[in-house]
């Protein structure tokens, strides 16, 4: 680990409030910090990026699969790089207990450990310990919680995030926060947006690796755009690189969650990324790309891969329904994905639930589907043309339904994006009450 | 004949047993990394979607397209060492065949599937007597109905289906006196090759050598017919059933190892300088393996074998497939499969070089003594 190459770095006092300056112009292009985020054009609210990171570069908007526990679940490193993919995550909460911090650093790092020689991002452990554990207690110099492994209590500061993410060594690393439900209301959501400001100091005192290595701060505040607004204007006064979206994607209304978001990536600097985090439905990617977020991050697309559910230009392909039974075409017409250039509903049908590598094959295509919604988005935004390519995939997406959630038609005409598709008279006289 | 043996000119090799419809957890990029040659469908795992099976021809699918097996040999087979299929009833063109529960396969029904299929090679439908109540008399009807099946299908197939290579169960039967007629007759009948069937988990290494030998006596020296063996597909088993002239071992041996998480370990090099030794008749070892949930593999950033040149090998270690192993993850499984296949077809790879080089006894000497 290399504690010792920032000896001669400036540090902050633990017990100092001051924030740090904001990061010169001219250092960053000494490549002194292990970002750049390089915006290649903006649509309306929309950026298309290249985000370049220590282990290379990333076109953005991006999805980020979950590989929990250094894999995605059936794929090997390879696989996932064959797709197209630069920048995937994996779980603290899990590394931390198995193989453990020690080890992580014996094994040389969490890039060597999986061989995937591109991105990672580390979460800090908080959403999980707060989700998972069957105990869990915070307070303000940490979370105590209970081990899923083995039952031991555990006690995680952030300073104990930070160092166990510096073993790890993924690109990205999450700052501690106070995670409280979405649903939560009370005196609880504003202890924890204020909790997460002073978290965000010790975690970035207590990072190691500040050369190679970007802790990102979470927004957090549930659905209360005041708590929002203070905790926003705090972490940004902070030295980041990127700042993350948190606490959403719980049990809050869609209409709650675009409000949100819109009113973070209005507010976070303009010139740094945009991490929308738990965020992974096709819908929900489009519509907050329009909205300025430029990272996603989402377990469902692989976990729905495994229960047969392929997610396609149409919409989701439930493969263990029987009218796959006798369908003899790929999930979706014209995917280049390895399971469609190859393979038919109907076979996917017949070894669903039992053939181990059902789960697979539809794993692969719902990456490949995602990786290739997002260079969708990317590549429209350059050449003008997102407001057509977000109709387009509305028409498809929605080709079933022929309407549109409400929420998603507020959501982008906040984002200022034109929809011309499934409109009903009332929506095309401009009234949004559909 | 001759076609197929230069089709098949890669001899002794072995077929992946291809259980409900996959290769156990290889996708096709995966198995684009391993030297596969041969592969076989249980009759059994297609049972439940006959009637989208019956669309093959019409919708322009066979086995190959279907499973994505386009670079594979496809044996569609009605029985498989690992597991009991079929079950005999007294109706002489029917068989029961296992498909949640005993269903009743007339013959007819059978060679239509198969049709549909069109596989490289079909056993023809045969019965499996139970191994162990199993007496004279059903060992005797299963033998007479095989050569019946066997005869019939061979005729309707040259009309319906004549890409379709048609092999003759044998059942390796306790009851010896059987076989001589039974062979017999299906030489009469100009048979392409015979599909060796009916050993059971429990046969050693001598009563299967019996079995076997029951067999090849009754075969001619010159243009003996293929033989496919179906068993547990040891290296043990390899060597000696090679020795007897198999040709083809069907086998689920390496799936079976990587899903209890160990990775085949033997050595298939065999040194320019070995001394010979006394032959040893060992044939009952299992071949190594090393299990990758053991602690001591924390630590142990090598390959799964050393000097493996298996994607698997070259690219992971035994502390990750330990880890992934631990966590429960299907990653390590994967990677595990891949090396196992690997490892398998390096050592088929060494026996069909010895065998070439007459030097196959030198090398089963030395392959069961390390």
């Amino acid at each position: 680990m290399s504690a010792d190459k920032n000896a001669n770095a400036p540090e902050l006092s633990e017990a100092s409030a001051e924030p740090r300056k904001r990061v010169k112009e001219d250092e960053a292009m000494l490549g002194k910090i292990p970002l750049r985020f390089n915006i290649l054009a903006r649509y309306k609210r929309a950026r298309a990026s290249v985000l370049t990171l220590p282990h290379g570069d990333v076109r953005t908007p991006v999805y980020m699969p979950v590989g929990t526990k250094a894999t995605l679940k059936g794929i090997t490193s390879e696989e996932l790089a064959n797709i197209g993919y630069r920048l995937c995550l994996s779980n603290t909460y899990h590394l931390a207990s198995i193989p453990g911090a020690d080890l992580m650093a014996e094994y040389g790092g969490l890039h060597k450990f999986m061989n995937w020689p591109y991105n990672l991002l580390t979460d800090s452990g908080g959403f999980q310990m707060v989700s998972l554990s069957q105990l869990c207690e915070i307070t303000e110099e940490g979370v105590e919680f209970e081990n899923p492994y083995d039952k031991r209590k555990m006690f995680m500061r952030p300073e104990d995030s930070i160092h166990i993410q510096n073993a790890i060594g993924a690109d990205i690393v999450m700052a501690l926060d106070d995670v409280v439900k979405t649903t939560t209301v009370g005196p609880r959501v504003e202890e924890a947006c204020d909790r997460t400001i002073r978290w965000i100091d010790r975690c970035l005192v207590a990072h190691r690796r500040k050369e190679e290595q970007n802790v990102f701060p979470i927004v957090q505040g549930a659905v209360d755009l005041k708590l929002r607004e203070r905790c926003l204007s705090a972490l940004i006064q902070r030295e980041a690189n990127g700042f993350a979206i948190g606490g959403l994607a719980g049990g809050e209304s869609k209409d709650d969650f675009w409000k949100v978001v819109a009113f973070c990536t209005e507010r976070l600097p303009e010139e740094k990324p945009r991490y929308l985090m738990g965020v992974g439905y096709p819908v929900d990617l489009v519509v907050c790309a329009c909205l300025g977020v430029d990272m996603f991050d989402c377990v469902f697309p692989t976990r729905t891969a495994r229960f047969g559910v392929a997610l396609t230009r149409y919409g989701e392909v439930k493969i263990k329904n029987s009218e796959q039974r006798d369908d003899f075409r790929p999930l979706q017409e014209g995917c280049q994905c390895p399971t469609c250039k190859k393979f038919t509903r109907t076979y996917l049908n017949s070894i669903m639930t039992k053939a181990g590598v059902s789960c697979h094959l539809l794993t692969l295509h719902n990456l490949h589907y995602l990786f290739n919604l997002m260079l969708g988005i990317h590549n429209s935004i350059i050449d003008g043309t997102l407001e057509d390519y977000v109709n387009r995939f509305l028409e498809d997406y929605f080709s079933q339904e022929k309407s549109i959630p409400k929420w998603v038609l507020d959501a982008l005409e906040k984002a200022e994006i034109n929809v011309k598709v499934y409109k009903n008279e009332e929506q095309k006289n401009g009234s949004t009450t559909a | 004949m001759e076609e197929m043996h230069a089709r098949l000119a890669k001899l002794p090799t072995f077929s992946l047993v291809a259980r409900r419809g996959a290769l156990y957890q290889l996708t096709p990029h995966n198995q684009g990394k391993l030297d596969i040659s041969h592969v076989t469908v249980p009759f059994a795992d297609m049972l439940h979607m006959q009637r989208t099976l019956l669309r093959f021809k019409e919708k322009g699918f066979d086995a190959r397209r279907f499973f994505g097996f386009e670079r594979y040999n496809i044996i569609l087979s009605p029985v498989i060492f690992s597991e009991q299929l079929t079950a005999g009833i007294s109706r002489a063109d029917a068989v029961k065949v296992q498909d949640v529960g005993l269903k009743e396969v007339t013959l007819s029904q059978y060679n239509q599937i198969a049709t549909q299929l069109s596989p490289n090679f079909l056993v023809s439908l045969t019965e499996e007597p139970d191994k162990k109540e199993g007496g004279l008399k059903s060992n005797k009807r299963a033998l007479t109905k095989a050569r019946d099946m066997f005869s019939k299908t061979t005729q309707e197939l040259k009309e319906t289906a004549p890409d379709v290579k048609v092999l003759a169960p044998v059942l390796l039967t306790k009851f010896q006196e059987l076989l001589e007629g039974h062979i017999q007759s299906l030489l009469q009948q100009n048979v392409a090759g015979l599909f060796l069937y009916g050993l059971s988990k429990n046969d050693d290494a001598e009563t299967r050598a019996k079995r076997l030998q029951e067999v090849i006596t009754h075969l001619p020296k010159e243009g003996k017919p293929l033989l496919f063996l179906s068993g547990n597909g040891t290296p043990e088993e390899v060597l000696q059933c090679t020795a007897l002239g198999v040709d083809i071992f069907e086998t689920d041996y390496p799936f079976v190892h990587a899903e209890k998480g160990f990775a085949l370990s033997f050595e298939v090099k065999m040194p320019e300088e070995t001394v010979e030794g006394e032959r040893k008749q060992e044939f009952g070892r299992n071949a190594k393996t090393i299990s990758l949930k053991e602690e001591k593999y924390l630590r142990d950033v090598g390959p799964l074998v050393e000097g493996c040149e298996c994607f698997a090998c070259k690219n992971h270690t035994r502390a990750y497939v330990h880890h992934l192993l631990r966590c429960d993850e299907m990653t390590g499984f994967v990677l595990l499969t891949i090396h196992n296949v690997a490892r398998y077809s390096d050592l088929f790879a060494e026996v069909r070089k010895h065998l070439s080089a007459g030097t196959l006894d030198r090398f089963s000497s030395w392959f069961l003594s390390t």
